[in-house]
């Protein structure tokens, strides 16, 4: 089909790049989506077939039986917060390894990660463990921008660590089980987390001034922390295990889940006046920026299937005859630079269309197509999950600021660039060795 | 990430019509975050039943898609009301403040056009599956049931988005005058 003499193809580029300038002047995500989306349709199809689409796709989108468990996380995630799960998570995390040098920074890394798995979003979990463990840290004699730091990267495990919101959304764009995927994004969550602790380890012993030990508690006291963390834990088991195990679908984890952790803020005084209509409110600010991305994307990637981009890109890649591993590091560049201006969903909505049928069309180590799925999906969330903490737009970052005032943004990006080394190292061993993520599979 | 960064401070303070569109947002949240719960509570109570009288709720999936893309549908005027849908703002960082509030009013429009837009294409999508009574595959609930918050919630995206231009209109307004009384 050609429109003014461009192929499909080129008229998808033009697009795109008219997509691109709307998005630098401002434009809301993803109205400028669909605008653009708009803009390639109807100039292909008329505007009487888009709008006929338009009737039903609201609906149709929101309807996705599979995509309801992204509100429920969000909502999971205020009452866990409201909960006071957060606080003691931290006082967990600092009653284990506190009193080793840099342990209380490295304890608040390990609360971040058990906040992850109940929690699918970044930004929550750093707000939360920022909001708890800042100024602990404080008091014990930690520098503020290495705190601020290690919470700001620790957050981004809110994501990786199943649940995942952005896993969902990557796992309906390419057709996906949800649960292997989840299983999948574990090892390499865990991984980050010990990744940012030896991260930590190191900077104390270069600087001991910046993360001094704190108090050795004995036995007793850790395990009365211990035990403050049992919802965390019964929670944690039941909503993935159960989803894992084949035991209920991702939508069923979630409510219970959110019933879980609704009881929990409830009886610990949580939810009284107000804090119910706060969570509400949070979820809702969240849930509705997600699907009008979502629905934006919808026009979007109705108008680039219409013009088969995704199709003749991964054909003219492919055509192209360059090794694999280049393109994948191309992908892995372009995600890169992206993250350092755009939020993580976008860009897995934006891109995840045209790069899954470039990467399924390659062969990498002989993999059959749904580990090359999942293991791709694993590692485009860690590379869009790194934008969370680049400069200049790191949403942690910025977070972790608004909480510690008086640390200065340089200040945190300039103590975030270790912790970057560690998420590249373990990008490049995901690269070089896809079991990380597929071994999990295997069990 | 799932959240935009909103400075509530920055907030335009809603008052007279303002505030209505604002507290109906608020209403409309709120009523999505009751069918949330709901909608958790009976796949509990499904997961139960299934698991202990291995007797289910009938229609469950039906269910949770209905009610939560009517809850999607619900938050979506609240998320604008607090300047909640992200924006990429790198680029324009460096701008001058009259060139920002042009741009966001520009935006705005388009919002506020695709969200009039969708209000009235579902509309219609809403009727023709009224009029073909199309009915849920097992508990033969009407199809349009679902459609039906969405009218009202894209009319009030809508809405919102009029009152945000309205603001940038009139906070350009400002700055003209304030650089002519300097």
């Amino acid at each position: 089909m050609n429109v003014m003499g461009l192929t499909g193809m080129q008229w998808g580029l033009v697009i795109m790049v008219l997509l691109l300038v709307l998005l630098a002047l401002r434009m809301h995500i993803g109205i400028a989506m669909m605008l653009a989306g708009s803009i390639g349709y109807v100039t292909m199809a008329g505007i009487d077939p888009l709008l006929n689409h338009l009737k039903n796709s609201a609906y149709a989108r929101f309807s996705v039986y599979d995509l309801s468990v992204v509100p429920l996380f969000l909502l999971m995630g205020q009452f866990a917060t409201h909960g006071g799960l957060s606080k003691a998570l931290f006082g967990a995390g600092n009653a284990l390894i506190g009193h080793w040098r840099g342990g209380m920074a490295m304890g608040a890394v390990g609360a971040c990660a058990g906040f992850g798995a109940i929690c699918g979003s970044s930004l929550a979990t750093a707000a939360t463990m920022g909001q708890v463990a800042l100024p602990e840290l404080k008091k014990h004699g930690y520098s503020s921008s290495l705190s601020a730091a290690s919470i700001a990267a620790g957050g981004t495990l809110g994501i990786l660590i199943p649940p995942s919101v952005p896993l969902v959304i990557y796992a309906i764009l390419a057709e996906q089980n949800i649960a292997k995927l989840f299983m999948a994004a574990f090892v390499p969550g865990i991984l980050a987390a010990i990744g940012y602790m030896i991260v930590i380890a190191v900077v104390a012993r270069l600087s001991p001034g910046d993360a001094p030990a704190g108090d050795r508690l004995s036995w007793g006291e850790r395990i009365r922390a211990l035990i403050r963390v049992w919802p965390v834990l019964l929670i944690f088991l039941t909503v993935i295990g159960g989803i894992y195990g084949g035991l209920f679908t991702p939508t069923e984890a979630a409510s219970i889940g959110t019933v879980a952790t609704a009881f929990v803020a409830w009886t610990s005084g949580g939810l009284k006046g107000k804090a119910f209509a706060d969570c509400v409110y949070g979820a809702a600010t969240a849930t509705g920026m997600i699907f009008l991305i979502l629905l934006g994307a919808d026009v979007l990637n109705v108008f680039l299937a219409l013009a088969q981009v995704p199709g003749e890109m991964a054909t003219w890649v492919k055509g192209l005859g360059l090794p694999p591993l280049a393109v994948l590091l191309t992908i892995v560049v372009v995600y890169l630079i992206l993250g350092c201006v755009m939020d993580s969903l976008s860009m897995i909505l934006l891109t995840i269309p045209i790069f899954f049928p470039v990467i399924m069309g390659l062969d990498f180590y002989g993999m059959d197509a749904e580990s090359k799925a999942i293991w791709f999906g694993i590692l485009a969330l860690m590379v869009v999950e790194i934008g969370l903490i680049t400069p200049p737009v790191g949403m942690n970052v910025f977070i972790i600021s608004g909480l510690a005032p008086g640390v200065p943004m340089k200040a945190i990006f300039r103590n975030v660039v270790p912790f970057l080394v560690s998420d590249i190292v373990r990008i490049g061993l995901l690269i070089a060795f896809p079991s990380i993520a597929l071994v999990a599979l295997k069990l | 990430m799932a959240e935009a960064l909103i400075e509530t401070d920055a907030l335009p303070k809603p008052e007279g019509v303002a505030l209505w569109l604002f507290r109906a947002s608020q209403l409309f949240a709120l009523i999505a975050g009751v069918l949330l719960v709901a909608m958790a509570v009976m796949s509990l109570v499904s997961i139960v039943g299934r698991a202990f009288f291995s007797k289910p709720i009938l229609g469950d999936y039906e269910l949770v898609q209905m009610l939560c893309a009517m809850a999607v549908a619900l938050v979506l005027p609240f998320t604008h009301a607090v300047r909640g849908h992200v924006i990429v703002d790198f680029f324009t960082a460096g701008a001058g403040r009259r060139a920002k509030l042009v741009m966001d009013m520009v935006a705005n429009l388009v919002l506020a056009f695709f969200a009039f837009v969708i209000a009235w294409r579902v509309t219609v999508g809403l009727l023709g599956l009224r009029d073909s009574q199309d009915v849920s595959m097992l508990l033969e609930l009407p199809t349009w049931w679902g459609y039906v918050p969405f009218v009202p919630s894209f009319a009030l995206l809508g809405l919102i988005s009029v009152w945000h231009v309205l603001k940038d209109v009139q906070a350009l307004g400002d700055g003209a005058s304030a650089g002519a009384r300097r």
